[in-house]
């Protein structure tokens, strides 16, 4: 999970915030209390239902991607790892959901679209997307935070090898990750291309 | 078919129920209440009921008894050209029938073949085969594991017209957002049914169970068993495809935008006490979004 690289967020300066399909703050509040995390849980506006907030940044609804045998399988894993599986207390199980890395402007960095219930951009990928939106096209910066980023993930693999490991492969291809966050750095920083390249070296999924 | 447990009568090591090592003697009743069929099980590393299970759906085979390596009888599936031997009467054990008398005329024509075991006992080879023991078990498993698969695929379809692809989408497409929501839900219970599957595999992985029915597909005797579980996942990635297609026709949302792109600004959506996400944003260097999928 990405709380247990919180730190290497901070280093960034991008903090992780995490939206959800919870109507409200008491919600929200719930599902932290559940789940345990450091980061900020944001909440919708009144106004703005959670399913039109998701539809408005492109994230769609899909029986395929919840109910395929990939996706059950995965529960499938948990239940018999012994972990308890929650109720979804009546929000939208066929919702899709994904992570979105964006600079300070607003701008898209990284869009990911997980196509199931498992589909998550890797550590890496999002650690040098988030390097890329931190800075904001300084190219010295740039190579700083993705040599923080490198250095961050060979500790990694290096102290946990199974968490560096793939959990499983990102059904968003990893060429296609590298390709979009390139395609942001090369215009600045050709040079640091091959450590965003490096994403495609390691997988460990965000959830 | 009714299983029942009882003491060992022919002096093999049984454990008393409730316990989880050691071996059972199960009496396996085949349509006639008179009909048993004795099968020892190794209870080392997977628990009764959960090769009960397995064995309900592997008896749809027939099965016959053998010896492991170490000379105890066990369960195994039944190796081509012994049908006769011991399959269905051969191995009806009556009210009035010595079933030690019985049990040992039938164990001695046997010979070896393949076998059940857990984990612990050596493999050993079927004579022309070269399947083990624990490919019957995971046999078994994946053959459960096809027909809930089916059953949970019926309840989708239950109450439709369905000939083919086409009409299958065309019932769905008559039926109503809620109610296709309501008929997907009756896949989840293969959850349930996956997870025991991959414990009587020993697995953690889905992908583990995905490479036992690639190794059923290369076996001369559990390849049909493979075929099924295929066939069963086929099908039910059609239904949900078409499934899909009834629902996006159905509930096509106009406020669902195209997938953003790389240097696309992010759509201005409010948070809570209608806080554009934009200043949250420009307070630090930036941010990375995770939206979650539903509660828990």
């Amino acid at each position: 999970m990405l709380a247990s690289h919180q730190r290497a967020f901070q280093h960034l300066q991008v903090p992780v915030l995490v939206l959800s399909l919870c109507p409200d703050v008491d919600t929200a509040a719930a599902w932290d209390s559940q789940v345990g995390h450091p980061f900020r849980h944001v909440v919708w506006a009144p106004d703005t239902p959670p399913a039109s907030a998701y539809a408005q940044l492109g994230f769609r609804r899909s029986l395929a991607g919840v109910w395929s045998e990939a996706s059950l399988g995965w529960y499938a894993e948990q239940s018999a790892a012994g972990v308890e599986l929650h109720s979804s207390r009546g929000q939208d199980v066929n919702q899709l959901a994904g992570d979105l890395v964006v600079d300070a402007a607003g701008r898209l960095v990284l869009p990911y679209y997980g196509v199931d219930n498992t589909d998550r951009p890797s550590l890496g990928t999002v650690l040098r997307a988030a390097a890329v939106a931190s800075a904001a096209g300084d190219k010295q910066a740039l190579h700083a935070r993705l040599q923080y980023v490198q250095g961050y993930m060979h500790a990694l693999a290096a102290s946990a090898p199974q968490a560096a490991a793939p959990a499983a492969e990102p059904r968003t291809t990893a060429a296609a990750i590298v390709d979009s966050v390139t395609t942001t750095v090369a215009a600045s920083a050709g040079a640091v291309s091959g450590a965003v390249a490096g994403a495609a070296e390691e997988e460990e999924c965000v959830e | 078919m009714v299983l029942r447990q009882e003491p060992c009568s022919c002096g093999m090591d049984t454990s008393a129920p409730g316990e989880t090592a050691g071996r059972r003697l199960l009496w396996v009743q085949r349509g006639d209440p008179t009909e048993f069929e004795p099968h020892f099980v190794h209870t080392d590393e997977l628990s009764l009921n959960a090769f009960t299970e397995a064995l309900l759906a592997s008896t749809k085979r027939p099965l016959q008894l053998g010896r492991d390596g170490d000379g105890q009888v066990v369960l195994g599936p039944q190796r081509a050209g012994s049908a006769d031997r011991s399959a269905g009467k051969r191995t009806a054990v009556g009210a009035n029938t010595s079933k030690s008398n019985h049990w040992n005329d039938f164990v001695e024509g046997l010979g070896t073949a393949d076998f059940v075991t857990q984990g612990t006992v050596q493999a050993v080879p079927a004579v022309g085969e070269n399947s083990t023991s624990a490919t019957a078990i995971s046999a078994a498993a994946i053959s459960l594991l096809a027909e809930q698969c089916e059953a949970c695929v019926d309840g989708v379809l239950q109450g439709l017209t369905v000939h083919d692809d086409a009409s299958m989408q065309v019932a769905f497409e008559a039926l109503s957002v809620p109610e296709l929501t309501r008929r997907v839900k009756e896949l989840g219970a293969l959850i349930s049914k996956r997870a025991h599957c991959l414990k009587t595999l020993g697995a953690t992985r889905t992908a583990q169970l995905s490479a036992t029915v690639a190794a059923l597909q290369s076996s001369t005797i559990y390849a049909a068993t493979a075929e099924r579980y295929a066939h069963a996942t086929l099908r039910w990635q059609r239904v949900l495809a078409s499934m899909q297609a009834a629902m996006s026709a159905a509930s096509a949302d106009a406020s669902l935008r195209p997938p953003l792109r790389v240097g696309d600004a992010l759509p201005q959506v409010h948070t809570h006490e209608t806080t554009p996400l934009h200043p949250v944003l420009a307070a630090h260097r930036g941010a990375v979004l995770v939206l979650l999928r539903h509660f828990g």
